[in-house]
This record gives structure tokens, C-alpha cells and sequence, in this order.
């Protein structure tokens, strides 16, 4: 058997999409900024509501021909992501060998919206409209458009753990390196909206009216987005690490998480350990923060538990993006990137959490980022985001500098 | 390897699910056929005590069609989805309920990959047992026979079916050998999935299983 190599990895090369913007530079400056005008209504997503959502506005690269039959909305935003790194790609892929380059993209959607706009196009006699539609909303199409562009012929998988895919994707890449089966893999996580995940959460009556509010006493649901995140995880030892992975289920409820905590707090630690960190060297935490009643009440307790009096300064990116799902866990760990990669002076400008302020009494009180707020941040800095989901699927991640 | 379970409709059916008697009833009740499969094949395969502790993969290559084409259908009709199957129709449904009947918090993955998708799960297995080589590993790989419409234009319609495999590394090794090669298929791709595939291949005590994928292929070798 391989020996399991318990390293950091180097997330060498970043590609990112949301409705901040089509590329690293847009998407930063939107973050930096705080931007609050990137959630547009839409009133043709949900049947009788005009509600916000995160939507990417940027143009989209088309899927290549070999593989039209994964030509979906979830596959073009994540080459969009790809184009941004295709570089570093080909470059690993030349000095490592095709075989040893590998994909693993979070998606939850797949080619849901493509196969939605073909049920409703049925001729008379209840046929789709064109062939090999179960193919086109294979979950698995994302990472085998992705292995296509790269050229990358070793192991490539989608994994669908809900919103924590694309925090799991990245837990996954690493174990692929670690396990010996890659040298270098391509992992993140890619959603598009559609109408089954908007009028899913509708019925649960998980969607806000407007602006998702996380951890406010009046927030009332999460704010739908999409986009994609893909980062290159190698063994190189330079540019920013993934520095430890920690994963839990619930096993509490099929949609509900547990209302303490539990397994976002083990995951959380996990993490830690596996980082070899203790709770006070985390400079900053970028938080599911769903804005859902039930996901910021469990995660603000797990959150004072695992921090205690060393709590860091916190912040929930879905009020500017939306929440992207299966991307979500890839996304907020490309924002993480994003600042620390940004950092000046000693200084990390950290991505703001926007809310209107009104904390909840019943919640343990974290420090929430505001506009323009800052932390010290000499070398090394690591940071952490967190991500659960559906199934009570929970996967944390500590990424910055190599240590 | 500790054990190898297998589940397919009885009489050559297409579609259905076994049982699942020990699940609670209100639980049963909300499970479709691939969850019930899955369900069936993961406790036949281990004991409750192996269940709780194990870590596990997941993988399907299109998850909950009938939860899925009964979601498409109603957003076709502009009817309100229920809130049940939307909840039961996210890839790592089978995989939540399992963890909440199980009582297993270990790490859960849920994994898809077109026809590499039971291949793709043996990769993950294998690095969760290298990383932690005293704890099993469950795998369950299985799918739903496809409803109308998608029925029409499918290249694989296999029959509804569940695998289930609880994989060890003490004694040190893996339960076999996997390799990935490049290599164009030496025959038609058959419509086999590959997880029952290599359920009859365990069974025969054969020391070979190629899973042909071209341009590459799966090598699988005791």
C-alpha cells in the first residue's frame, strides 16, 4: 500500500466566477469593496416570486465539441474558471505526466436546468426533445469537461455532498496526492442556478424575501447564487498552502443539521489537528452563514465552542454572492485565497460581512467583519472556511502560508 | 476485503427495492428504490457496530432518477415541489440517510462519474484507507433504472441495482490491486455496470478484472 503523506499541499493557481465578477481581479475588488449591488432580481426562477440572486453576468467559454454532451450552464462556468488557470495546468501536466493529473469538481446541479428547459419543450407524444439528455445531467459531466480542456487523464470525479462539495473536493484532492495516485489535481466546485434548487429551497421556505441577513435576529433564508472555483493543488512547496481538511456527518436529519453543532464543531477540529493548529492561530473565518434560522443558530454555537475566547473576526460571504452551493465551499475558500494573496504591509483586508446589523440575542455574538475592517497578518497567516450541507455533510478547511 | 454484497430486481425486473424491514417506517416510507437498494446491500455487507465506525463512499452516476424526473415533471406543470423529494433527491440523500440509521458521523463522500463512477469510488476508498489504515471502509455503488421520459436516449440501462463493499487495510495491503491505464477498450464497453461487474468478478475468485472505459481502463488484480 501507498504511504499516506500527512503534508500541506500548495494551491499553486486559482480560477474563480461569481456575480462579483468574471475573473481573480473583478471578484476581489467586488470582495474588497464590500460590493452590495451584485445580487439582481430575477422572477423567472421561482413560479409567482421576483427574489435576489447571485447570477454571473460574465461571458461564459463554450464546451468543446468532444465533450457537447456534457454542454451545460454548471460545465461553461467552470471552464470559465479553468481558462484562468489553464496555464499552470499545462504546465503541470507537462512536468508531471497527463496520468497523474486529476479532477475533482463539487457540483449538486449538473445539467438539472438544461434537462428542466427540455421536460418543459416535450412534443405530443411526452418525448424530450433531443437525444441523450440523461447523459447532459450527469452530475459527473463537470469533471470530465474540466479533464478534457486540461488534458488531464488520471482519476476524475464530481463530488455531490450537497453544499459542502466544493470544501470536499478540495479534502479530496488532497488525498488523491497524498494516497499516491496524483501529483497535481484540479479541484474546486461549479453550480448554475436552475429552477429545481430555487423552487427546492421555496418549499422548504428556505429562501429570503430579499438580501440574505445571516446571523441577524431577522434573517429570514439564504439568497440563491452561482458560479465556480477551481484551484491547482500540487506538491510544490511555494504560494499559498491547503493546510489541513476536517470532515464530519451529522447523522442527525436528511435536510436539517444538528441543532448544536455537533458535526461542524468536529469538523472544525478535525481540521485543526490535521493542521497541526491550535484554535487561536486562525486569523480569520469565513462562515457558512447560510442565513437560514437553523444553519446560523447551530453554527455560531459550534463556532464559540471550537474558538472559545479566541474567537476570530468572522464573516459569511453569501450577502455578496449568493449561495452558490456545491461551488459555495470552493468559492469562500477562493475568497480566503483572494485575501491573503492580497495582503500588504503585514495587513489582510478581510471580505466583509454585510447584514443589517441587529444581532440575535439567542446566538453566541461573533465578531462580524465590517466594511474596510483589516487584521494583522505577518507570515504565516492561515484562515478558515467552513461548509455544511445537505445530509448533515459537514467539511472544514485551514489554508495560508506554508509553515 | 471483508465482504462483498450485491442486490438486482429478482426475475431479470428492471425496477424495484428490497425490502428494508429495519428501517424505521417513517423512514422507509420516504425512501425511493436507490436509497432503499443502497440501504439493503450496506446492511447485509457489515454489522451495526462495523456501520457505526466505518468511513464511507457513496457513488452513483445519476443519483435519484424517480426523485429527480418527479421534480422535472412538476416544474413542468408549474406545480410546487415537495419539499420531501427535493430534500431525498441531492446525490448524497442515500448517503444522509444511511449516516442518520447508522448513527455514523465519520467523513461521507458522494461521489459521480459517468460510467467510472464505481472505479472512481474505489480510488477514494483506497486513500480513506491509507489515510487511516485501522478504520474500514464502506463503499455503496448503485443506481435507479431510468423513468420515462429520460428512458429514451440512454446508452446504459441497467436494471435498478445496489454493491456494497466493506473494505479493510489491517494486515497491512490493500484487498486488491487497481491501476489505471491508458488503452483502448479490447471489446465493447458492456452494458454491465461496473460495480456488479466486479461483484461477480469477486465472487468467481478470478485474479483479473479489466473495466474497459476507452481510451483508458481500470486494471483490478488479487
Amino acid at each position: 500500500m501507498t504511504e499516506f503523506r500527512r503534508e500541506s499541499y500548495a494551491l499553486e493557481a486559482l480560477g474563480v466566477v461569481c456575480a462579483l465578477g468574471g475573473d481573480r481581479d473583478a471578484v476581489w475588488r467586488g470582495l474588497a469593496a464590500g460590493r452590495d449591488d451584485a445580487l439582481a432580481l430575477r422572477g423567472d426562477l421561482v413560479a409567482g416570486a421576483s427574489l435576489r440572486f447571485g447570477v454571473v453576468t460574465s461571458a461564459l467559454p463554450e464546451v468543446p465539441r468532444a465533450v457537447a454532451r456534457h454542454d451545460t450552464r454548471a460545465s461553461r462556468l467552470a471552464l470559465a474558471a479553468f481558462a484562468q488557470i489553464e496555464a499552470a495546468v499545462s504546465e503541470a501536466v507537462t512536468r508531471c505526466g497527463a496520468a497523474r493529473v486529476g479532477v475533482v469538481v463539487g457540483t449538486s446541479t449538473g445539467g438539472i436546468g438544461e434537462t428542466e428547459a427540455a421536460f418543459r419543450a416535450r412534443g405530443a407524444d411526452g418525448a424530450l426533445p433531443r437525444g441523450r439528455n440523461l447523459e447532459r445531467m450527469e452530475f459527473g459531466g463537470v469533471a470530465e469537461v474540466v479533464a478534457h480542456a486540461a488534458g488531464a487523464a488520471g482519476p476524475r470525479f464530481a463530488m455531490s455532498t450537497a453544499c459542502s462539495s466544493g470544501a470536499k473536493a478540495l479534502a479530496s484532492a488532497k488525498q488523491l496526492i497524498a494516497g499516491g495516485w496524483c501529483d497535481a489535481v484540479i479541484a474546486g466546485g461549479a453550480d448554475a442556478l436552475c429552477g429545481m434548487t430555487a423552487n427546492g429551497f421555496r418549499t422548504l421556505q428556505a429562501l429570503a424575501a430579499d438580501r440574505t441577513n445571516p446571523m441577524s435576529a431577522n434573517r429570514d433564508g439564504l439568497t440563491l447564487g452561482e458560479g465556480a472555483a477551481l484551484f491547482l493543488v500540487t506538491r510544490e512547496a511555494s504560494a499559498l498552502q491547503l493546510l489541513g481538511t476536517g470532515e464530519a456527518m451529522d447523522a442527525h436529519h436528511i435536510s436539517a443539521p444538528q441543532p448544536e453543532g455537533l458535526g461542524a464543531e468536529t469538523a472544525m477540529r478535525s481540521a485543526l489537528a490535521d493542521a497541526r493548529l491550535a484554535p487561536a492561530q486562525i486569523a480569520y473565518l469565513n462562515l457558512h452563514g447560510t442565513g437560514t434560522p437553523l444553519n446560523d443558530a447551530m453554527e455560531s454555537r459550534a463556532v464559540a465552542r471550537v474558538f472559545g475566547a479566541a474567537l476570530p473576526p468572522c464573516s459569511s460571504t453569501k450577502p455578496l454572492v449568493g449561495h452558490t452551493l456545491a461551488a459555495a465551499g470552493a468559492l469562500e475558500a477562493a475568497f480566503c485565497w483572494l485575501a491573503l494573496t492580497q495582503r500588504e504591509a503585514g495587513r489582510m483586508l478581510l471580505p466583509p460581512h454585510l447584514w443589517d446589523g441587529a444581532r440575535d440575542p439567542a446566538l453566541p455574538a461573533l465578531p462580524l467583519v465590517a466594511r474596510g475592517e483589516s487584521c494583522a497578518a505577518p507570515r504565516p497567516t492561515v484562515v478558515m472556511s467552513t461548509s455544511f450541507g445537505f445530509g448533515g455533510s459537514n467539511c472544514a478547511l485551514i489554508l495560508g502560508d506554508a509553515r | 476485503m471483508r465482504n462483498v454484497v450485491a442486490w438486482t430486481p429478482a426475475d431479470g425486473a428492471t425496477a424495484g427495492a428490497p425490502e428494508v424491514r429495519f428501517l424505521p417506517p417513517l423512514v422507509r416510507r420516504r425512501c425511493d428504490d436507490l436509497t432503499r437498494a443502497m440501504l439493503h446491500v450496506a446492511n447485509e455487507c457489515a454489522s451495526a457496530e462495523q456501520l457505526a465506525a466505518c468511513a464511507c463512499v457513496f457513488a452513483s452516476r445519476h443519483a435519484s432518477l424517480s426523485a429527480l424526473v418527479e421534480l422535472l415533471e412538476a416544474l413542468a406543470a408549474g406545480r410546487a415541489l415537495s419539499p420531501n423529494t427535493f430534500s431525498h433527491s441531492v446525490h448524497n440523500a442515500p448517503a444522509g440517510v444511511f449516516s442518520v440509521w447508522a448513527k455514523n458521523r465519520s467523513a461521507c463522500s458522494s461521489i459521480a462519474a459517468g460510467r467510472e463512477s464505481f472505479a472512481s469510488a474505489l480510488v477514494e476508498a483506497f486513500c480513506l484507507l491509507a489515510r487511516e489504515p485501522e478504520r474500514d471502509v464502506l463503499l455503496v455503488c448503485g443506481d435507479e433504472f431510468p423513468l420515462a421520459p429520460l428512458t429514451s436516449d440512454t446508452d446504459a440501462l441497467a436494471p435498478t441495482h445496489a454493491v456494497a463493499l466493506l473494505l479493510g487495510a489491517s494486515g497491512g495491503g490493500t484487498p486488491f490491486e487497481l491501476s489505471l491505464e491508458a488503452g483502448d477498450a479490447a471489446r465493447e464497453p458492456g452494458r454491465t455496470p461496473d460495480e456488479l461487474a466486479f461483484a461477480a468478478w469477486w465472487s468467481t475468485g478470478e485474479s483479473e478484472l479489466i473495466l474497459d472505459h476507452s481510451p483508458r481502463r481500470w486494471l483490478l488484480r488479487r
